[in-house]
């Protein structure tokens, strides 16, 4: 279940960043614009597709959680890491491609750009980056573990822990 | 919106019953706002007219519906309580947004949205979880029955719930509507009008049945790929809401402040109830897998072989396909067959009921 497990890490942390930007950024600050003059097509393509997608992935991601929780298969290690390459991807696009490629808007107006941008972009590859590292650890742990245990879904590893 | 347009396509005492008659309706009720109707003598048979819509929309599925539930009752099977309560919660919300107030409103841009968020999205995803379907084939006399069972099974019904062909009727009218002039348009053909709301509608059964239906749907398609549908049509609402706002100053649907209003309605209103929908998608699997677990534990615990045998269910649980599945292929043991007109009416239902679901049931995921 280690592939679910990292699944469902993924899932949560782009929906918890998705969810961060929105509430905090948009709703609370009022930093974000839905949509300003420089804003292309492509821009508000891109940007209903996170927004849609940042709703699903986490309840997604959630449900899937959940399920390895009742099926004692967690790999608490993958879901860390998926989590934080979630929520750092997230946000690294959003601030590279959303904000500057695509123009979307800004992290703020009427300010000199480059420390907020710093501050935006920073954590997200520092994000990525740890989760890159933890996954690499949980790969390592789980060669000693359970060898190619993850690939058949609903069978050998959550099963055999059953009768116990 | 035009008073004169709504007069006069409402001369003469016949009053389009059908979906013709919502641009009707709405400057109708406009009117009566503006309080130019007081002149007219047929004004209140017409404000009265109104509300036939509505009321044929909530009154006529909901006797029916319990007319069925009757039946089941007097058998002696059981039928969730949530179902009929789901029905007339959606049958509500449509009723609500054809009532005069609602068509009203919906001259406005954000009226409009919110007409369409209650008829195309809240409404069909109620109706959805209250298995119609699965109610008439328990319920209906054999002819009938078997007519609707050669229907489920027709050919265009397993290619209308192709994900593609679902997310395309759904999703892909709505540009060329609101990105052009054809809204405006619209309202000068009554009959086009119709047509198109009469799409929107059934394209949003489509889609609910298809996602979260507890209704088995032929051919429907394992929940990984219904989570992408879903994305797909979410995203293809709020990708066209930021378009309408991007393009409000155009005036084509009217005054530019109403028409961003409406749009971020529409982003956030779909938002919420597409957010709803992936609960309830997921809420299913995760029951079909709780369901599985449940018996995967009780054959371990009788001890054995079993963990060989063990089905791989789990990871693809069929949503609410399995809860109806469960459902119809219950039927023959709720009640003795001999109850169901024609003997052995019931089995074929359970049988065919279930395999579009069962059947999908059994593929694995990762």
């Amino acid at each position: 279940m280690s592939g679910r497990s990292l699944l469902a890490g993924l899932l949560v942390g782009v929906g918890v960043a998705a969810f961060v930007d929105e509430v905090v950024f948009h709703q609370l600050l009022h930093w974000h614009h839905f949509y300003d003059r420089s804003t292309t097509d492509a821009g508000l393509v891109s940007d209903g597709l996170l927004h849609a997608g940042g709703w699903t992935a986490t309840v997604v991601g959630l449900f899937l959680f959940a399920d390895l929780q009742r099926r004692h298969a967690t790999v608490p290690l993958r879901v860390w890491a998926g989590g934080l390459l979630g929520a750092g991807g997230f946000q690294l696009y959003d601030g590279l491609v959303q904000h500057k490629l695509l123009r979307l808007h800004q992290v703020r107006y009427g300010v000199d750009l480059l420390p907020y941008d710093l501050a935006w972009n920073a954590p997200g590859a520092v994000a990525v980056l740890v989760g890159l590292l933890l996954l690499r650890r949980a790969r390592g742990r789980g060669a000693g573990g359970s060898a190619g245990g993850g690939s058949p879904v609903g069978g050998a590893t959550a099963t055999g822990r059953l009768p116990s | 919106m035009s008073p004169t347009l709504g007069w006069s396509a409402l001369d003469g005492d016949r009053v389009p019953l059908h979906l013709a008659s919502w641009p009707d309706v709405a400057s109708v009720a406009a009117d009566r706002g503006a309080g130019t109707h007081a002149a007219h003598p047929a004004g209140h048979v017409t404000a009265a007219a109104g509300w036939v819509l509505p009321a044929l929309v909530l009154l006529l599925p909901l006797v029916l519906y319990g007319t069925g539930c009757a039946r089941l009752a007097g058998r002696g099977a059981r039928w969730p309580v949530g179902r009929p309560a789901a029905w007339s919660a959606g049958l509500a919300c449509a009723a609500a947004a054809l009532s005069p107030p609602a068509t009203a409103a919906a001259g406005q841009f954000p009226g409009h949205v919110l007409q369409h968020l209650l008829l195309t999205m809240a409404a069909p995803l109620l109706l959805s979880r209250a298995a119609p379907v699965t109610l008439a084939l328990r319920t209906l006399p054999p002819a009938p029955r078997r007519l609707l069972l050669r229907m489920l099974h027709g050919r265009w019904a397993r290619s209308l719930t192709r994900p593609a062909v679902v997310a395309v009727l759904a999703v892909a009218p709505l540009y060329p509507l609101y990105l052009t002039s054809a809204y405006a348009s619209l309202h000068d053909h009554p009959l086009l009008h119709a047509a198109v709301h009469g799409h929107m509608v059934a394209a949003g059964l489509l889609v609910a049945w298809v996602l979260v239906g507890v209704d088995p749907v032929p051919g429907r398609p394992p929940v990984a790929t219904r989570v992408v549908l879903l994305l797909v049509v979410a995203a293809g609402h709020d990708v066209l809401a930021r378009l309408v706002y991007a393009r409000a100053d155009t005036g084509l649907l009217g005054d530019p402040d109403a028409v961003r209003a409406g749009a971020l309605l529409l982003s956030y209103g779909s938002a919420v109830l597409e957010g709803l929908l992936v609960v309830v998608l997921m809420a299913d699997w995760y029951r079909a897998g709780g369901r599985a677990l449940r018996h995967e534990r009780r054959r371990a615990a009788a001890g054995g072989p079993a963990a060989v045998t063990r089905p791989p269910l789990p990871g693809s649980g069929p949503g609410g396909g399995s809860e109806a599945g469960v459902d119809v292929a219950g039927t023959p043991a709720d009640g003795p067959a001999g109850v169901l007109p024609g003997g052995p009416g019931g089995r074929p239902v359970a049988a065919d009921g279930s395999p579009g679901t069962a059947v999908g049931a059994t593929r694995t995921r990762s």
